[in-house]
C-alpha cells in the first residue's frame, strides 16, 4: 500500500532504505534490458544476450551493494543539511522577527521575566522549605524527627516535638534507631561581655546529633560524648557564618568564648550552611548536658515534667517505619510507666517518627503551609504570563495573516509555520527566563530576609536545581505560549486571508484571544481575592486588641555580669527605672516579673472562704505576675473596677493587696462584687510557717493575651513589687510605656539603662510588639506575597487587555473609517471599543469570582479572622478588575475616536 | 591483431564518464555505450564500475540525477553535470591533457632506446 504523498513526506518515507532500493532495481532493470536488446539486435538469442549483459555488468551482488552504501551516505547528508538549514532559517527568522519590533520584544520578555521571575524566587523558598533536607544531612531519608501523640486535657489531642531529657534515654535504647541525637532550638543569647556583648543564636545539642546527621566539621571537630557529660570542660561549635561575621574569619580554635552564664572553648567551626536538624539559623552550638547544667542545675537530668529538647533519630539499616515507631512507642511508654499507673500520662501516647523536612511532619509551621499556596499562587502568575504572550504572539500572527496565507500558498508546510512560531516563543521565553535569573537573584535575598527570617537560605541562590527549574519552566512556557497563536494562525483560510488581508473584522483567532483575555481576568480576579484575603487577615490579626498596648511599650531585660544578690538587683533594676522613667518619651514605667509573650507564671489555685473551689481555667492557671506601680498605665491596661496600685500598698506594714483581671474576677463573682472579697494565696510555706494572710482584691483591670493572639482570657493576678512574700525574688523586666511609637526609642532607652551601673552585661531592649510579631510571620508572608502576586497579574492582565483593544482599534481602523464616514459620532466609535473592554473584564470577573468561592473552603484556615468569603474583599477587587478595564480601554478608544475616514479608507 | 584491451588506471573513469554526460543528461547504458563507442572499445570496463561512479560522483554533488522516460518508452534515470561537476570535469581534463603530455614527451624521446 503506498501512502499519500503528504503523509509519507510529513514522515519522510519518501528518503527510506526500500525507496533507495527500489530506484536501484529500476536502474539496474533498465540497464540490462537495454543491452539485451540490444544484443538481440545485434542477432543473439534472447539466452546469450542475457549472459552477455549480465558477464558485462560484473559481479552484481557486489556493485549493489556498494551502491546501495553510497546513496545512503547521500542521503543521510542530505537530511542533516536539511535539518540544519531548517533550524537556521527559523532561527534567523525569529531574530529579524525580535529585531524588527523591538517593543513588542520587550513587552513579552517582560512578561515573561516576571512570570518566571516570580516562580524562581517561589521556588527557592519551595526549595527550602518543601524539598530540601537541612543542608550537610546525609542521606536524609533515614534522618527522622520524633513526635509524642498524646491525649492532655479533656480529650484533647496533641502532636509535641518537646520532650524531656529521660524521654531522649529511653529513645536510645530503641534498636530500630542506629542512633537518636537531641537539641534546644537556637535561642538569643548573650555572648562576651562589657562593651563586646551582643546576642547571638545558640543551640545546645548532645554529642550524638553531629554524627547522626552525617555533617564534616569545617574546622577542627565536633563534639564527641567526653565534651558532653556534667564537669567536662565547656567547648563550643562556631557556624561558619558566625565565625566570619564575629571574628572576620580569624583562627577561633582554643579561643574562649563567654556564652551565656558560662565560658567555652572553641573546639570546631561547623561547614557553611549547617542549621542541623531545622533550617532555623545557629551561630554557636554548645554541648547539650555542660549547657544545661551551667544554666539551669541539674534538675533536668530525670525530670520528666522538664520539657525542652527535641529528637532526631536515624533509622537502624532495614528497620522499618512502623518497626520503629512501635519500638519507640513501647520504650516511651515504659519509660513513663510509674507515671501512666498514677494516672499522670496518658497511657496510650505514640511515638510518630516523622521526616527530617519539618513541613512534611505532622506540626509544619504556617509559613510552610502558606508556602505551599504560594507556590500554587507563582504559577498562577505565570499562567496568566503565558496566556498574554499567547495573546500577543497571536495578535502578531493576525496581523501577519496575508504573510502566512502567501506563504501557504507558496507551499511552505503548516509545520513550518508553526515550528516558526513556536521556535519564536521559545527564544522569547528564554531571554525572558534569562532577565527572569536576574530578577530572582535580585529579589530572593529581600523575599528570605524579610518574611522569613528564621530560616538558613544559604544553600538556596542560584544553584543548579534553580537553573534547572527555570529552563524547564522557560521551555514550557514558550511551548504553550507559542502553541495556541501557532494553532490557529496555521489552519487560517487560504482564500479568506488572502482576500481580507490585515483588515477584515474580527477574523480567525479572535475568539481564541477572548477566551485568553477572560480567563487572564479570572486568574487575577482569584489572586487579587487571596491578596485581599491575606492583607485583611493581617490587618485583622496586628490590629487585635492584645489588651496591653504593644506598639507603645518597650520591655528592658538586664543581663548581669556576675551572679549578683537578689537585693542588689533589686536595687539596680529600680535604679535604672528612675533614669527610664526620666527620659522624655516615657509616659510611665514599672517593673514586672513576667514578660507577655516571652514568660509567665503559673499559681496554684488560691482559695476564696466561703467558697468551695473557684472556677479552673481550661488553658491552666492562674498566672501570676508581680508589679511595680504603674504597670497598668505603663502597659495601657485600663483599671475597670476599684483602682489600681498606689505606693501606699508597698509599705513594709501595709495590709497585702491585689488586683485581678476581669476574666479572673467574672469566674469567681459572676456578680461583679470582687471588690473587697479576701482571697488566701499560697500555704503556709509561703510565709515561712505563719497563718496563710487574707489578701484583699482592690481592683479589677482589662484582660490581655498572655502568649497566643488567639486565646481564651486568661486568669490574671497581680501584686506590688516587694510586697508579696508568696514570691520573693528580683524583676526580670522595665515595662517602659511610650508617647507614640515603641520602636524609635528602643535604643535610646538601652543606652539610658546600660549606663545604669558596670555590673550591666548586657541590656535586652525590644518593643513588645516585636515579641508578638513571629506569631503575624505566616499572614504577612501571605499578605505582601498575594499582593505581589495579584498586582502583578492585574498589570500584566491590565496590558494585555490593552494591547489587544489597541491591536483591534489598528485592525479595524477601515471599518472605523467606514462608520465615522457614515456619520458615527466619535462618543459612538468610543463606546464601540468601551463595551468591549468592559464586557470582557465583566465576564472574567465573574468566572474569577465564582473560582475564588468555590476554593474558599481551602484558604480558610490559613485567614485571621476574615471569612473566605468576605464580601467587601470581593466587592473591591471587582471595583479594581473595572478601573482596569476603562484605564485599558480609554487609549484605544481615543484613538478609535481619532479615526480619519479618508486615511483609513487609503490604507489598503 | 587481437585487439588489446586496457584496463583503467584508478581515477580515470570519473572523468570518463563526467565527459559522458557533459554534452547532454544521459541515463547509466547510455553512458556505457557512448564510452565503448568513443574509444572503439578500448577500455574495458565493468558497467558496474559504470554505476558506481555515477552514484559515488552524485553524492558528491558533481552529478543530478532525474527520472524520465527512455527513447523506448522505460523509465530511466537520467544523470546531468551540475556546476560543480562542470568545474571538476574542466580540472580532472587539464590534468590528464598534462599527464600524457608529460608521459609522451618520455617516450618520444630516443634516447635511453
Amino acid at each position: 500500500m503506498r501512502l499519500p504523498d503528504g503523509v509519507r513526506r510529513l514522515l519522510r518515507i519518501g528518503l527510506g532504505r526500500s525507496d533507495l532500493r527500489r530506484d536501484l532495481d529500476d536502474e539496474i532493470g533498465f540497464h540490462i534490458a537495454q543491452s539485451v536488446d540490444d544484443f538481440v539486435r545485434a542477432g543473439m538469442t534472447e539466452e546469450e544476450a542475457l549472459t552477455r549483459s549480465r558477464t558485462r555488468f560484473g559481479d552484481e551482488r557486489a556493485y549493489r551493494a556498494a551502491l546501495e552504501r553510497i546513496d545512503g551516505n547521500r542521503v543521510r547528508t542530505r537530511e542533516r543539511g536539511e535539518a540544519m538549514d531548517s533550524i537556521a532559517r527559523t532561527l534567523s527568522r525569529t531574530l529579524r522577527g525580535i529585531r524588527r519590533s523591538p517593543g513588542f520584544t520587550f513587552s513579552i520578555v517582560l512578561i515573561l521575566a516576571l512570570g518566571i521571575g516570580a516562580n524562581a524566587v517561589m521556588f527557592g523558598v519551595v526549595d527550602r522549605l518543601l524539598l530540601s533536607p537541612p543542608q550537610h544531612v546525609v542521606d536524609a531519608h533515614d534522618v527522622r524527627h520524633l513526635y509524642v501523640r498524646r491525649e492532655i486535657f479533656n480529650g484533647e489531642i496533641t502532636v509535641g516535638s518537646t520532650i524531656t531529657y529521660p524521654d531522649y534515654g529511653d529513645f536510645r535504647s530503641v534498636e530500630a534507631f542506629a542512633d537518636v541525637g537531641a537539641y534546644h532550638p537556637p535561642q538569643r543569647t548573650t555572648v562576651g561581655r562589657g562593651d563586646e556583648a551582643a546576642q547571638a543564636r545558640v543551640s545546645m545539642a548532645t554529642a550524638s546529633l553531629f554524627g547522626l546527621l552525617g555533617a564534616q566539621p569545617a574546622v577542627g571537630r565536633f563534639f564527641t560524648d567526653e565534651d558532653d557529660v556534667a564537669g567536662a570542660e565547656p567547648t563550643a561549635v562556631l557556624a561558619h557564618e558566625y565565625r566570619e561575621r564575629a571574628f572576620g574569619g580569624a583562627d577561633v580554635l582554643g579561643r574562649r568564648v563567654d556564652v551565656g552564664g558560662g565560658s567555652y572553648t572553641v573546639i570546631g567551626v561547623a561547614p557553611p550552611g549547617f542549621t542541623g536538624a531545622t533550617l532555623e539559623p545557629v551561630d554557636i552550638w554548645v554541648p547539650l548536658t555542660v549547657a544545661e547544667t551551667i544554666e539551669s542545675g541539674d534538675d533536668w537530668v530525670d525530670n520528666r515534667g522538664w520539657y525542652f529538647v527535641h529528637a532526631v533519630a536515624r533509622l537502624a539499616p532495614g528497620a522499618t517505619l512502623e518497626a520503629a515507631e512501635a519500638e519507640a512507642t513501647a520504650a516511651h511508654r515504659a519509660g513513663r510507666a510509674e507515671m501512666i499507673e498514677q494516672d499522670r500520662y496518658d497511657e496510650s501516647a505514640e511515638v510518630v517518627v516523622a521526616p527530617i523536612i519539618l513541613a512534611n511532619g505532622p506540626r509544619p509551621t504556617s509559613e510552610a503551609q502558606v508556602a505551599r499556596w504560594l507556590a500554587g499562587v507563582s504559577l498562577i502568575v505565570l499562567l496568566i504570563a503565558c496566556l498574554n504572550v499567547a495573546n500577543l504572539l497571536l495578535a502578531r500572527a493576525i496581523r501577519a495573516r496575508r504573510e502566512i496565507a502567501v506563504r501557504l500558498a507558496l507551499g511552505v508546510g503548516r509545520r513550518r509555520l508553526v515550528a516558526e512560531l513556536v521556535a519564536e516563543s521559545v527564544v522569547l521565553a528564554t531571554l525572558g527566563a534569562g532577565a527572569a535569573l536576574l530578577l530572582a537573584y535580585a529579589f530572593s535575598g529581600p523575599v528570605h530576609r524579610v518574611l522569613l527570617p528564621d530560616v538558613s537560605f544559604t544553600d538556596a541562590g542560584l544553584g543548579g536545581r534553580l537553573l534547572g527549574f527555570t529552563g524547564l519552566v522557560a521551555l514550557g512556557t514558550g511551548l504553550i505560549a507559542g502553541l495556541i497563536p501557532a494553532r490557529t494562525a496555521s489552519k487560517a483560510d487560504l482564500a479568506d486571508a488572502l482576500k481580507a488581508g490585515g483588515r477584515g473584522l474580527a477574523g480567525g483567532g479572535s475568539r481564541a484571544r477572548v477566551a485568553l483575555l477572560v480567563g487572564q481576568a479570572a486568574l487575577s480576579v482569584v489572586l487579587l481575592v487571596g491578596a485581599g484575603l491575606f492583607v485583611r487577615s493581617l490587618r485583622s490579626a496586628s490590629d487585635l486588641d492584645l489588651g496591653f498596648d504593644a506598639r507603645n511599650v518597650v520591655v528592658l531585660d538586664l543581663e548581669w555580669n556576675e551572679t549578683l544578690p537578689a537585693e542588689e538587683r533589686q536595687a539596680l533594676y529600680e535604679e535604672a527605672l528612675d533614669r527610664v522613667r526620666r527620659l522624655p518619651p516615657v509616659r510611665n514605667a514599672a517593673l514586672s516579673y513576667t514578660i507577655p509573650f516571652w514568660s509567665s507564671i503559673g499559681l496554684g489555685q488560691p482559695r476564696v472562704p466561703g467558697l468551695d473551689s473557684i472556677p479552673r481555667h481550661h488553658n491552666g492557671g492562674p498566672y501570676v505576675n508581680k508589679i511595680g506601680s504603674g504597670y497598668f498605665e505603663a502597659m495601657g491596661l485600663a483599671i475597670l473596677q476599684g483602682r489600681g496600685f498606689v505606693p501606699a500598698d508597698d509599705a513594709e506594714e501595709a495590709a497585702p493587696v491585689t488586683v485581678l483581671s476581669e476574666s479572673m474576677a467574672r469566674a469567681i463573682w459572676p456578680g461583679g462584687d470582687a471588690l473587697g472579697a479576701c482571697m488566701l494565696i499560697g500555704d503556709s510555706d509561703d510565709y515561712d510557717g505563719a497563718e496563710v494572710p487574707c489578701t484583699e482584691v482592690v481592683g479589677v483591670v482589662e484582660n490581655h493575651r498572655r502568649q497566643e493572639l488567639v486565646e481564651d482570657d486568661p486568669h490574671f493576678l497581680y501584686f506590688l513589687n516587694q510586697h508579696h512574700l508568696a514570691f520573693r525574688g528580683p524583676p526580670q523586666a522595665i515595662m517602659a510605656g511610650i508617647d507614640g511609637q515603641a520602636g524609635p526609642v528602643v535604643d535610646l532607652l538601652r543606652e539610658e539603662v546600660a549606663a545604669t551601673s558596670s555590673q550591666i552585661r548586657f541590656v535586652n531592649a525590644l518593643a513588645l510588639r516585636d515579641r508578638v510579631e513571629p506569631q503575624l510571620r505566616s499572614w504577612r508572608l501571605g499578605a505582601s506575597m498575594f499582593t505581589a502576586f495579584g498586582l502583578l497579574a492585574l498589570v500584566v492582565a491590565g496590558w494585555g487587555l490593552y494591547s489587544v483593544l489597541a491591536f483591534d482599534v489598528a485592525l479595524r481602523q477601515h471599518e472605523l473609517g467606514i462608520r465615522s464616514a457614515l456619520g458615527a459620532a466619535s462618543p459612538t466609535l468610543v463606546r464601540l471599543v468601551l463595551k468591549r473592554a468592559v464586557a470582557l473584564i465583566v465576564i472574567g470577573t465573574g468566572i474569577g469570582l465564582v473560582i475564588s468561592w468555590g476554593a474558599a473552603g481551602w484558604v480558610e484556615p490559613l485567614l485571621f479572622d476574615v471569612s473566605a468569603t468576605d464580601p467587601w474583599v470581593y466587592a473591591l477587587v471587582a471595583v479594581v478588575l473595572l478601573a482596569v478595564a476603562a484605564l485599558a480601554g480609554s487609549l484605544p478608544a481615543w484613538r478609535a475616536s481619532r479615526v480619519d475616514p479618508r486615511e483609513a479608507l487609503q490604507t489598503e | 591483431m587481437a585487439r588489446r584491451h586496457m584496463s583503467l588506471l584508478q581515477g580515470t573513469l570519473d572523468v570518463l564518464v563526467l565527459k559522458a554526460v557533459a554534452g547532454e543528461p544521459r541515463h547509466g547504458y547510455a553512458v556505457a555505450e557512448w564510452i565503448r563507442r568513443t574509444t572503439d572499445g578500448t577500455l574495458d570496463i565493468e558497467d558496474g564500475a559504470l554505476y558506481t561512479s555515477l552514484h559515488r560522483m552524485q553524492q558528491r554533488g558533481w552529478l543530478d540525477a532525474v527520472w524520465g522516460v527512455s527513447e523506448n518508452n522505460r523509465r530511466a534515470k537520467y544523470y546531468d553535470l551540475t556546476a560543480a561537476g562542470r568545474s571538476e570535469l574542466a580540472r580532472a581534463s587539464g590534468d590528464w591533457a598534462r599527464y600524457a603530455e608529460a608521459v609522451f614527451k618520455v617516450l618520444a624521446t630516443s634516447e635511453g632506446t
